[in-house]
């Protein structure tokens, strides 16, 4: 679990398909072990394969990119119902810039 | 938002305050300075506290010896990080824990004593949750890790988020000096580190960095007008005039960013900041320098 997984939104994650990410995001409908999930650019992404249950308004989910709309679950944590995605979205557009890549390594 | 003190009331280190401290801004050596304490005699230790991503902790930094460590040209005493616990262990008297937080993965070593203490971490530190930790760095077998003396579980996410913000916002700031006061894209260039570091707390607030929309320039609070006075006096030419800024002159140029103070608010901001050792009066009552 030494290697960087990068935070995405719905943008960012199509840069890592087939890779491992952390997208945190607002759960929008639970479907038997799909969930339809708005990411923090406003992207909509399905999750699947989770088992735990998810609990309030917002998860981070750590997953592979399957394909543009579609994350495999490895495992999520239920986030807080205060939780800002305006602001994750900000964190993760910085991430991705060339100047932190020392802090990131995204 | 307000991002107070984490943790509960006892761990208040301060370093969720953007103007409040915690992390070693001036350059100069003996230098005393508003954000760490004056470097001691005859020791490299500075009394401060940084934030930082694991993979900036573990690839970022050059160590001097096993217990003294440098970051973007700064010594670095405390560091705190936060991550997801991922695997837990107990000993007899202290717990390791593995933290990961999406960066990068570090060793934590927390000593605890007590055995009744050491049942409730294991109810707070879990696998899978996110933990916030302040500790010292270590290198043991060339193998860094961090010797904790407090791991606080997170209840507010937006707390991970900022943390990440915050170890950009402290990187930035200690190697490309404080943000350029008023709109971010004032067109300011960021002024030099050391001198003005006393005041790096001012720009801030005002949207040095790109996070979230700029701060518009709206009719300013109490507050705002001594963070912004403080920035004026500590910027090159009014530290390098003799007898610094007469009030009329910080009036005008503080108009020319927008800030709309009037002349009676200036006056009486100055003597406040006077009274606090921020600045002095030079040539007469109404013109005054930056102590810094």
């Amino acid at each position: 679990m030494d290697d960087p997984t990068p935070r995405v939104n719905f943008e960012t994650m199509q840069r890592y398909h087939g890779r491992k990410v952390i997208l945190c995001c607002q759960i929008n409908q639970i479907d038997n072990g799909q969930v339809r999930v708005a990411t923090a650019d406003k992207g909509e992404v399905t999750v699947v394969g989770g088992t735990a249950p998810y609990e309030g308004r917002f998860a981070e989910v750590v997953g592979t990119v399957l394909n543009p709309n579609t994350v495999q679950e490895i495992e999520h944590t239920n986030l807080s119902d205060n939780f800002s995605l305006d602001m994750y979205n900000e964190l993760v557009k910085l991430s991705h810039k060339d100047a932190y890549i020392g802090l990131f390594n995204t | 938002m307000a991002y107070g003190g984490y943790g509960d009331g006892n761990m208040n280190l301060g370093a969720s305050q953007f103007g409040g401290g915690g992390f070693m801004a001036s350059p100069a050596p003996g230098h005393d300075n508003q954000y760490g304490g004056g470097q001691q005699k005859g020791r490299n230790q500075h009394n401060s506290l940084r934030a930082f991503t694991i993979r900036h902790l573990l690839k970022e930094i050059a160590s001097v010896d096993d217990e003294h460590y440098v970051a973007d040209g700064h010594d670095i005493s405390t560091v705190t990080i936060i991550g997801k616990v991922t695997s837990y262990q107990e000993g007899p008297t202290r717990v390791l824990l593995q933290v990961y937080d999406g960066t990068g993965s570090i060793e934590v070593c927390s000593w605890v004593d007590d055995m009744d203490l050491q049942a409730q971490k294991r109810i707070e530190w879990q696998i899978g949750k996110y933990v916030r930790v302040y500790g010292n760095l270590k290198t043991f077998e060339r193998k860094r890790s961090i010797t904790a003396f407090a791991v606080k579980p997170i209840t507010d996410h937006n707390e991970v988020t900022y943390h990440f913000l915050q170890s950009i916002m402290q990187y930035l700031h200690l190697t490309k000096g404080a943000p350029p006061m008023g709109q971010s894209g004032g067109g300011a260039t960021p002024a030099v580190g050391a001198r003005t570091a006393g005041g790096a707390g001012a720009g801030l607030p005002h949207g040095g960095y790109a996070v979230g929309a700029p701060v518009a320039a709206g009719p300013a609070g109490a507050g705002d007008i001594h963070m912004d006075l403080k920035h004026l006096y500590n910027q090159p030419h009014a530290l390098q005039a003799p007898s610094g800024l007469a009030v009329e002159q910080a009036h005008s140029e503080l108009r020319k960013i927008g800030r709309n103070y009037t002349l009676q608010q200036i006056i009486q901001a100055c003597e406040v900041l006077a009274a606090d050792g921020v600045l002095y009066s030079t040539i007469n009552d109404m013109t005054y320098k930056s102590c810094a």
